[in-house]
């Protein structure tokens, strides 16, 4: 080869070698890597049903309102806003000089543009619920938007926090039936941070937005890696192949805790799932249209709800099934939702003697010896049918201790797991059966758990209890409405007391939730909030690398 | 003659089999009202409303069939009354344009999760499958050489105990093996952060990943494929042409490359297509144990999920591969050996 | 056509099988299970349906004098988990495993006798559902129905029975051309006599020797399904236990006791009944056990003879 070539090649290798060490320096970007055990279902905001689509949704987005781990709301999109006497007309006005990730000018048309989408799709799984009362909505300006409502509303906050402003300019091309399918995969956003990539069900793999508008976050980039297997999760943090993870097997948090350079922080949950015990309640006379409602009528009789209720040892199942990481729950309202969790009210403590004092006065004796009570007319056994969804982690050892339990008030249950479809079909409206142990997942306004208590639930299916108090439904009517804190607040509270008077539900435990960070690669995790959720914009955007 | 008839035979049979399965697949998905409206934690803000717009949406509102007006309760109407309006037409003319159905999980088309995730299967199951294939011949060969000798019975031992051995309590052990003594990587694809990698980065991080899951299937495989090897090697050691060749003071060596491996690798072959439901079982395991991102694992998780379109999408898949596969293996098979005329 | 005859006495049996060390193998390893799980109570130290008195030093607490097999994710003694764990494992297996075998068996006669139209679809629908991928099946059916005993055994059965099918058909063949046949039509016999009392009796012994087969099959399936998250989540069985120790936390707890004993029951009494299984086809039909594992002359490639398909 001649001369000139190699002198060629030597300095391109040279070049490349020099790049090379070049890339040592401190221009390598800060990547946290976060490992967690689900994965979003879709990036569609209108579509989304999982919780941790809504995570990332909240890293790429922005709302007029932004959510705090406290339960308080503050302004994210939105520089003031206006509302007039009577309620019903907001006029919001919005950031200047907002943009989105491609560069565009988010205005006012954006958010005109977004809430109509919201609005009209009715197969959005949530966004009905939080439309539901809106009239129209009209951009002034370029910054200024005005809605109407059809009626007064407590929390405007609340309602906005999870419309998500799209692009109009992408997002228009998809109206009609075709929108839900849209994929998203680029999420154009205004948020913190800006989508790179993304592998469905296995990584989503995000970088900073310099110029976002509340200030750029401290980390260059997140990856948030998907982990069939919980137990995988510890030894990736173990190993320092992530940073955080979100959950772990509560029998791994002994060794978490031992672990060098890891530390594990627990808390109340920012989006709590509630276990719960559901009686049947359903009046036979008064059953809607197509049900079966064959509850067992000792269920309707509260002083039987309210003696379960005392037999029940809930700090022990905490133990066994949460590893003792769970406070003792009241009503479907969890801890971890303030300011509308009632914490005045005194649980019943466990008492088995009392349970069975209840029981003997009330008239449920044992008259023929064999351990079970039955009803005062001595017509049937107190042996109630319990159900559970196969797919729960937490049931199979929650119905086996309430076996344990009840017997001893001389009630008999009769276990069987169901698929999930098998268990709707049986439960409401059919109101075929007696016990279950179920769940539901929360919101951060109390309106939507409460309303599964109410009579006006019970045709549609979404009241799995079927009670009917007519004093509990006024109440719920009258704090939809209510549009000041202090009073609705106590309306909540009362409702709380009324249900849990009443022995609705036997609420077993409200969960924590148990996460890990490893201490030499990032600080400034945000873990003295009432509520916990490492992987929230609220902690992502306040992280620095250690240095 | 003969030899088409067969041919078309073999290939007409393979087609109605497959008719079969999208007929069974599809009723097997309606028996029970699959809800796409109960994807995720019930959650109390999803109202009566969503919950039929969804389904709805899913087509889920119109007859399954016109002969039965419902399937759940059980309710007969009139087989006439517009049949093509109702779910298992429209399922099958979806299915004949290549349509396999919308995830009730992501709203995706079925087809292209079931793409992404296969692409995964394959890789491991090709790994697997060749180490499986090397390994098998060449201990088939060895035991069968050394037939009846101590050599032969302890691979034989090996293969039986291979074959007992549950393909998922395998993959658990390694895993605790080889994450506690060998500190390798047992889950996913690559380590977290590293999708955008490219190249040899890219190439040996997967690698990595693929150590453990590979050598279990290959373990499981590997038996099988030794044992047909070995009694194929036996056969052929008894013919004349063999005795000839050590008579002509061949080298062991050369009669075993030349004429023995050659005359194997015919059974082999066909066993390897004929074994794509075996091996499809063994990765949806393997998959569901190291968290390998494959068909098998969405199978898994779709089944946990309740994602009805993608459980049936992704089975309508499997089977058409495997009566594919053996239609190919029994083709071959009647190319290469002409003494095969009849089914 | 070759004659061989099977023994059919049990005093035959006897004899043939005593030089033959590989069923005895399998029968030993056999009945250490079937005895571990009938006599589970007098055996177990603990009993594992019983009322839980744990505390959290209790979970996954490694062997120890008190629980020689260490404790499970529920402070469960894992060697009592596991001797009951024997009795759904071959409860499932025996009963699958004797659906399988009737149905096959039926099937298997009716074409092999009646010939014509009647064999040509019954073993073409035998080769559909040979195709079809059994755990991908198996899975999606137990998933639509509810995870249940009953339902599982259900389920395992009606997919097993394709080998034994094909096997019982190709000995109803050779059996019905013999002599006594002919003889027993000629003085004008019934098809349900000569079916009872001349073809049947022939096809039994291999229907006993292949069943062991299937059973063993049968127990991997229910292990399989019980891992995935299919199996009765109120009984304990071998692949349940595996199940909690490896989506509850076993591995990051080092609980090896957890995740390795069950796999190895399973593997004892699989192995045990591959024995007795192979041994007994010896006996019965020396004639088939070249084409048992291998691809033979005639395309009896594996899974259509013989013990058939390995495991799901």
């Amino acid at each position: 080869m001649s001369k000139t070539k190699w002198f060629t090649i030597c300095l391109i290798i040279l070049t490349l070698l020099l790049s090379a060490c070049g890339q040592k320096t401190p221009n390598t970007p800060s990547t946290v890597k976060i490992g967690y055990a689900g994965s979003p279902d879709t990036l569609n905001p209108g579509t989304a049903i999982l919780s941790e689509a809504y995570v990332m949704f909240e890293l790429t987005y922005s709302a007029l309102f932004g959510q705090n781990l406290d339960g308080t709301y503050s302004k994210d999109l939105l520089d003031s806003f206006e509302v007039s006497a009577d309620g019903k007309t907001y006029t919001f006005k919005l950031k200047p000089g907002v943009k989105f990730s491609d560069g565009t000018s988010l205005t006012a048309k954006d958010v005109v543009f977004s809430f109509n989408l919201y609005k009209e799709h009715t197969e959005f799984p949530y966004m009905n619920t939080y439309t539901a009362n809106f009239d129209t909505i009209e951009a002034v300006d370029d910054t200024t938007v005005v809605l109407t409502l059809t009626e007064p509303v407590p929390s405007i906050e609340y309602l906005t926090t999870f419309l998500y402003i799209l692009p109009e300019h992408i997002w228009s091309q998809y109206a009609g039936e075709k929108v839900g399918e849209f994929p998203n995969s680029e999420m154009v956003g205004s948020g913190p941070f800006i989508l790179m990539d993304y592998a469905q069900g296995e990584y989503i793999h995000f970088k900073k937005n310099p110029d976002f508008y509340g200030g750029a976050p401290k980390v260059d980039e997140v990856v948030f890696q998907t982990f069939n297997n919980q137990d995988a999760l510890v030894q990736a943090i173990k190993t320092g192949q992530v940073d955080m993870i979100t959950e772990m097997p509560l029998t791994a948090v002994a060794t978490l805790k031992n672990a060098k350079d890891v530390s594990v922080a627990v808390g109340a949950p920012l989006a709590p799932d509630i276990s719960d015990i559901i009686f049947n309640q359903a009046d036979p006379e008064n059953c809607p249209e197509g049900g079966a409602c064959t509850g067992h009528p000792a269920l309707r009789d509260p002083k039987v709800r309210e003696a379960l209720a005392y037999a029940t040892n809930k700090q022990e199942m905490i133990d066994i099934v949460l590893l003792g990481l769970g406070a003792a729950g009241r009503t479907l309202i969890p801890d971890s939702l303030l300011p509308w969790y009632n914490d005045s009210i005194q649980d019943h403590p466990f008492d088995p003697a009392k349970a069975n004092q209840i029981l003997d006065e009330a008239g449920y004796k044992d008259t023929d010896g064999d351990g079970v009570r039955e009803m005062p007319d001595g017509s049937k056994p107190l042996t109630l049918r319990l159900n559970y969804p196969s797919d729960s982690t937490v049931a199979p050892r929650l119905s086996e201790l309430l076996a344990k339990y009840w017997e001893q008030a001389g009630v008999k249950l009769e276990i069987s797991a169901l698929d999930p479809d098998a268990l709707t079909s049986i439960c409401c409206p059919t109101f075929d059966y007696d016990v279950l142990i179920w769940g539901w997942g929360s919101d951060p306004d109390p309106s939507f758990l409460l309303s599964v208590m109410t009579s006006e639930s019970i045709p549609s299916g979404m009241s799995e209890s079927g009670y009917n108090n007519p004093a509990y439904d006024e109440l719920y009517q009258k704090q939809l409405v209510e549009v000041d804190p202090a009073n609705r607040k106590n309306l909540v509270w009362e409702m709380q007391k009324i249900v849990f008077n009443d022995t609705v539900y036997i609420v077993p435990f409200y969960a924590k939730a148990v996460q890990a960070f490893r201490t030499d690669r990032f600080k400034g995790w945000i873990t003295d909030q009432p509520k916990q959720a490492l992987e929230d914009v609220t902690s992502l955007v306040s992280v620095e690398p250690v240095r | 003659m003969k030899r088409y008839k067969y041919l078309i035979s073999k290939v007409l049979w393979a087609s109605l089999s497959i008719v079969f399965v999208m007929i069974l697949n599809f009723f097997l998905f309606r028996v029970l009202p699959g809800d796409p409206a109960r994807a995720g934690v019930k959650d109390p803000r999803l109202t009566a409303e969503a919950q039929d717009a969804i389904r709805v949406r899913f087509g889920l509102d119109k007859p399954v069939i016109n002969c039965f007006e419902s399937i759940n309760p059980l309710k007969f109407g009139s087989c006439l009354v517009n049949p093509l309006d109702t779910q298992f037409f429209i399922y099958a003319g979806n299915l004949l344009q290549g349509d396999l159905g919308t995830s009730y999980h992501t709203n995706r088309p079925v087809k292209d999760m079931i793409g992404e995730s296969l692409v995964n299967t394959i890789i491991l199951i090709g790994f697997g499958q060749m180490i499986a294939i090397f390994l098998g011949m060449a201990l088939g060969l060895i035991a069968a050489w050394k037939a009846n000798t101590a050599i032969d019975f302890a691979t034989l031992g090996f293969c039986l105990v291979a074959w007992s051995l549950p393909t998922f309590w395998l993959g658990i052990v390694l895993l605790f093996a080889g994450s506690t003594w060998l500190g390798l990587p047992v889950v996913g694809k690559f380590t977290p952060g590293g999708g955008l990698a490219t190249g040899l980065p890219l190439f040996l991080d997967v690698g990595k990943h693929l150590i453990l899951p590979t050598l279990t299937l290959s373990v499981i495989m590997l038996g099988e494929y030794m044992l047909i090897m070995r009694s194929t090697s036996l056969e052929i050691f008894s013919e004349d042409y063999i005795l000839t060749a050590k008579a002509k003071g061949l080298k062991t060596f050369y009669i075993l490359k030349d004429h023995v491996l050659r005359n194997a690798m015919l059974p082999m072959v066909t066993i390897i297509a004929l074994n794509l439901g075996f091996t499809v079982a063994g990765a949806i395991q393997i998959e569901s144990v190291f968290s390998w991102p494959g068909l098998g694992l969405s199978i898994f998780e779709a089944v946990g999920r309740r994602d009805y379109p993608m459980l049936q999408g992704s089975f309508l898949m499997i089977a058409i591969t495997v009566i594919f596969a053996n239609l190919l293996a029994e083709l071959m098979y009647s190319y290469l050996d002409p003494r095969v005329q009849a089914i | 056509m070759d004659y061989y005859v099977p023994p059919t006495g049990f005093k035959s049996v006897l004899l043939k099988l005593r030089g033959n060390w590989l069923a005895w193998a399998g029968i030993v390893m056999l009945l250490t299970t079937v005895i571990l799980a009938v006599f589970a109570p007098r055996i177990a130290p603990y009993d594992p349906y019983a009322d839980i008195k744990v505390s959290i030093m209790d979970i996954y607490a490694p062997p120890s004098a008190q629980h020689l097999l260490g404790t499970d994710d529920a402070g469960r003694d894992v060697l009592s988990n596991f001797i009951y764990g024997a009795r759904v494992s071959l409860i499932v297996g025996f009963f699958a495993a004797f659906i399988s075998v009737v149905i096959g068996g039926l099937i298997g006669i009716s074409a092999g006798f009646f010939g014509g139209k009647i064999e040509l679809i019954l073993m073409r629908f035998t080769d559909i559902m040979l195709v079809i991928p059994d755990l991908p099946l198996a899975v999606v059916l137990v998933a639509l129905t509810s995870p249940s005993l009953g339902n599982i055994i259900f389920v395992i059965g009606i997919l097993g029975w394709t080998t034994t099918a094909r096997l019982v058909r190709s000995q109803t063949l050779s059996v019905k051309e013999r002599k006594f046949v002919l003889r027993a039509r000629a003085i004008g016999s019934g098809n349900a006599h000569i079916i009872r009392r001349h073809i049947f009796p022939l096809v039994l012994p291999l229907m006993v020797a292949n069943s062991v087969l299937v059973i063993s099959l049968a127990i991997l399936e229910e292990s399989t399904l019980s891992f995935l998250g299919l199996g009765d989540p109120t009984m304990v069985s071998w692949g349940q236990m595996l199940n909690y120790a490896f989506t509850r936390g076993g591995v990051s707890s080092g609980a090896w006791w957890a995740l390795v004993m069950p796999g190895l029951g399973i593997v004892w009494v699989v192995l045990g009944l591959t024995f007795l299984g192979h041994g007994l086809e010896q006996i019965f039909n020396p004639r088939l056990e070249a084409h048992h594992l291998s691809v033979g002359k005639n395309m009896v490639v594996r899974g259509k003879e013989g013990a058939g398909d390995v495991q799901p």
